[in-house]
């Protein structure tokens, strides 16, 4: 999340803020979404954050969602 | 709509599966991975948070820190878990300054694995990933000699899967041409004990190898 360009961050901090989470659960979520042989290793210096992480596989997301991040990626033709 | 099973459905790692959630242990160290983090009683809580949420899947290398990170997960979750896999990389070495430097000749890379068997007090590594060198990119170059090495570390026991990392689509595959077709495949026998415990256990002689590309990781480490 830290390497996105400013437009992208905007981008997304919408995305999420629409579907209650934060930025970086809405991230893990699409990645997981992405494809079922993608594992995630997210590093968390506290507990409040791995929290975040590892509530973010209840997170559901729907095609309009998945297309909107894929976009906010720079994904051609996905979704 | 994705369901939530399918989004978080469980993935196999070598003979076994882990939740696709896993833990990057690369954070626990201190500045520019270098030294112990600053607060080292936190980075023992998110570890054992992490298995008591489920996650079962932990990445580290002996270079972050150097050691520090396996050094971490040890001490907050060692005799471990049953199901959990821990994955380690090695490739680099890490000096004092803190500066990379490719460790790829086969007594390096036995060194770093006894490192990281050493840091971690296992017999038996779950998976190694053979990180190659490059910063932002791969560079294309034989994975067939490091390769070849820890090939020989699994068939004398000491780790249970293979993987590579930080490679090209081209030297993935031929990572997994290797494994698969390599000189080591033998029949099919069931994997020993796994190696957790103190005492060390009898090792049989032959190995399983795995079907082609099944347990590869690919991953980009950040410079």
């Amino acid at each position: 999340v830290s390497d996105l360009t400013s437009l992208q961050s905007t981008a997304l901090e919408a995305v999420a803020q629409r579907l209650g989470v934060t930025s970086m659960q809405a991230v893990l979520a699409w990645l997981l979404a992405r494809s079922p042989n993608l594992l995630l290793i997210p590093g968390a210096t506290s507990v409040a954050q791995l929290e975040e992480h590892v509530a973010a596989t209840e997170l559901m997301l729907g095609p309009a969602e998945l297309e909107e991040l894929d976009r906010i990626a720079g994904i051609e033709g996905a979704g | 709509m994705t369901t939530t099973s399918e989004i978080t459905g469980r993935f196999p790692l070598g003979d076994r599966a882990v939740n696709r959630m896993g833990f990057g242990g690369m954070k626990l160290t201190g500045r520019r991975l270098m030294g112990p983090p600053a607060d080292p009683e936190a980075a023992l809580a998110v570890l054992r948070r992490a298995v008591e949420l489920g996650v079962d899947h932990i990445d580290t290398s002996d270079n972050f820190g150097p050691r520090v990170v396996n050094e971490l997960i040890h001490e907050a979750l060692h005799p471990y878990p049953e199901d959990l896999v821990i994955v380690t990389k090695v490739g680099a070495h890490r000096a004092s300054d803190g500066a990379w430097a490719e460790a790829l000749a086969p007594a390096e890379l036995r060194q770093a694995v006894q490192d990281n068997l050493d840091s971690l007090e296992l017999d038996v590594l779950d998976v190694v990933n053979l990180r190659m060198p490059g910063l932002a990119e791969p560079v294309e170059r034989s994975l067939a000699e490091p390769f070849e090495a820890l090939a020989e570390m699994q068939q004398e026991g000491l780790i249970r899967h293979l993987g590579v990392c930080h490679v090209t689509s081209d030297q993935d595959r031929r990572g997994a041409e290797h494994r698969a077709t390599g000189l080591r495949a033998e029949p099919l026998q069931p994997d020993p004990p796994r190696g957790r415990s103190a005492h060390r256990r009898p090792r049989p002689a032959r190995r399983r190898v795995h079907g082609a590309g099944r347990d590869l990781l690919h991953r980009i480490l950040p410079p």
